[in-house]
């Protein structure tokens, strides 16, 4: 249990001044009381202010949500701590935290705090605040500590990359959107030109065809839907050095944003979207839309962490597409297995774009005791293996492109809403 | 505590602990001016004191250390009075301050400017007790001296201090003269 106690300066004045004392008391050595008489006082002063009560003491953070790179307060809070002259702080390093001072020992007068600086620099479960804490009372009499307090457990959200993507997803099939369907709608692009019938707005009557004709003719549009989007995130592995936002990115750094990136702007634009990862959690969100939906994709990903799932089969993947849905694949392509799910979804006739997360520089992280040459040439075949999936999903017409940021999917899509809108023969 | 880490210390911590060091030594070469200087092994030992005392300022070597000094410069005064004993008190207040400030936390803690003026202004307030017994010990030299004299002394002190708690309020007077 944590208790004042005193300090080795009040120890020292203490001692000194007795031995002092009794030194210049039975041998009858004045100057010897000239030397100790400094230390009396401070000794007196230290036993003076000694603390009456027990203190409290706790922390908490300004801001409870954060994204990586965001930064906020780690602010301390005293109880019962009226008595408390100087805190001292002394903060654990934790792996992807930034905090400022940087090494996360400082101090500071309890009647001036001084809150901590932390920013989370890479998405996932960080551990914030974990530090020792040491309470000083006045004249350094006595401590309070140093005890630790556990810190505080967050998920920090993937950076927003910017994503204005302009493009139009490729097969809209809902009920209110910004994508522009094959269907007739309430639209406002010009589709065409017909017969009035009972049921159509006056508005919509074009006046000088009518008149041209002698009959009504009203102006037609094509909808404007929302679509589905399915993000399969790729979380087998993390391959690469991940320095954080702002540095170098591993493959589930560029998985991660780029999937928080396309979530947010087809959220906002109306779109339903769906999260599918595939890795130790397996974690699933559900078609939605909103802020909300928007939150809970993000917090998804916050917990994604890499590995094999245990308890699902690899080579039986399934996304659970359904018509009209679009859906991105962000991965390195470097397991067979989902490479052979994707194949199987565009083979079902649904627009599939892969995004290669793969940084070009990216090595694997290998045991210590084993042989680099060895590691390298495993990871120079593991790419050409890589390289054969690749060109088998462009055999079957399934777009692959390297995430890029803003608009790089604009192009795809474009191709795929056209591919979409082109007659099809059917063989009876 | 762990046993400090010479890497680890920040530039003021070595300056600290310089302070530390010296302050014992130059305490025993205050008594060369005096006529009577320690002997010359007293004082390697106590600088070597010194030296633990500087690396480990949270233990019992600053205590056992100071003692020495003063056990020095009692053999060696004897029932005189010389100034430069105030001169000493200071070399050892200032070197128990230097500790203190050292103990505010681990070995990576800069000391804060603010703390260090703090305690330099607290060091030099306490220092003027050495010259004010100094000269209520030179002033009654010329008397006999009474038995409870020295316990008086001590006496006057500690009532010393507890006044100076009142020119100099702590957080705990502030927080009692609150309406």
């Amino acid at each position: 249990m944590n208790r004042w106690r005193a300090t080795a300066s009040l120890a020292r004045a203490l001692g000194v001044g007795a031995v002092g004392g009794g030194i210049a008391l039975l041998l009858g050595r004045p100057v010897v009381l000239v030397l100790v008489a400094p230390f009396v006082v401070l000794a007196a002063l230290g036993l003076m202010t000694k603390p009456a009560g027990n203190a409290a003491v706790w922390t908490r953070l300004a801001h409870g949500t954060l994204q990586e790179g965001q930064g906020t307060l780690s602010e301390l809070s005293l109880s019962g701590a009226d008595d408390v002259e100087w805190v001292t702080r002394v903060s654990a390093l934790a792996e992807y935290v930034a905090l400022s001072p940087t090494d996360g020992v400082y101090g500071y007068f309890a009647d001036d705090p001084v809150p901590l600086k932390v920013s989370p620099r890479r998405w996932g479960r960080r551990r914030i605040g974990e530090e020792k804490i040491g309470l000083f009372s006045p004249w350094a009499g006595y401590r309070w500590g140093p005890f630790g307090l556990p810190g505080l457990e967050a998920y920090v959200l993937p950076a927003k990359t910017p994503y204005d993507s302009v493009a139009e997803a490729p097969q809209p099939l809902g009920l209110i959107g910004r994508n522009r369907s094959r269907r007739v709608g309430s639209g406002t692009e010009f589709s065409g030109i017909r017969p009035y019938q009972p049921g159509d707005r006056l508005k919509r009557i074009n006046w000088r065809v009518s008149l041209r004709t002698d009959a009504l003719h009203v102006v037609t549009t094509r909808a404007e839907e929302d679509t589905a989007l399915l993000l399969v995130v790729d979380a087998l592995a993390d391959y690469g050095v991940s320095g954080g936002v702002g540095r170098e990115e591993s493959s589930l750094d560029v998985g991660m944003r780029a999937a928080a990136a396309i979530a947010e702007q087809h959220v906002r634009g109306g779109d339903r979207v769906a999260l599918r990862v595939i890795g130790y959690a397996a974690e699933h969100v559900r078609y939605g839309a909103g802020e909300r939906h928007l939150r809970r994709i993000l917090g998804t990903l916050a917990r994604v962490r890499p590995g094999v799932p245990p308890d699902v089969v690899l080579d039986r993947l399934e996304f659970g597409a359904t018509a009209g849905t679009v859906v991105v694949v962000l991965s390195p392509m470097l397991s067979e297995a989902l490479a052979t799910a994707t194949v199987r979804l565009v083979s079902s006739g649904l627009p599939v774009m892969v995004v290669d997360t793969l940084p070009p520089d990216a090595q694997p992280s290998v045991a210590r005791s084993t042989d680099p040459v060895v590691a390298d040439i495993a990871w120079r075949m593991r790419r050409a293996e890589r390289e054969h999936v690749l060109d088998r999903l462009a055999a079957v017409g399934c777009p692959v492109v390297a995430w890029a940021g803003p608009r790089t999917l604009d192009d795809v899509m474009r191709r795929l809403a056209r591919r979409a809108q082109a007659p099809r023969v059917r063989v009876r | 505590m762990s046993a400090s880490r010479p890497r680890s210390w920040t530039p003021s911590h070595w300056a600290l602990r310089a302070v530390v060091a010296l302050g014992p030594v130059v305490a025993m070469l205050a008594l060369v001016p005096t006529g009577h200087p320690a002997r010359g092994w007293v004082v390697l030992v106590v600088a070597l004191l010194g030296v633990a005392y500087a690396a480990q300022p949270f233990g019992l070597l600053g205590t056992f250390t100071t003692g020495l000094v003063l056990v020095s410069w009692a053999d060696e005064s004897g029932s005189r009075l010389p100034v430069w004993a105030v001169a000493a008190a200071g070399c050892l207040v200032a070197s128990h301050v230097a500790a203190t400030l050292v103990d505010y936390g681990p070995d990576e803690l800069p000391v804060a400017p603010s703390l260090i003026r703090r305690w330099a202004v607290r060091g030099a307030l306490v220092f003027l007790a050495a010259p004010a017994v100094w000269l209520v010990a030179l002033g009654l030299r010329t008397r006999p001296a009474p038995s409870d004299l020295w316990v008086a002394g001590l006496a006057v002190l500690v009532l010393g201090a507890l006044v100076a708690t009142r020119w100099f309020p702590t957080e705990l007077d502030r927080t009692s003269e609150k309406p």
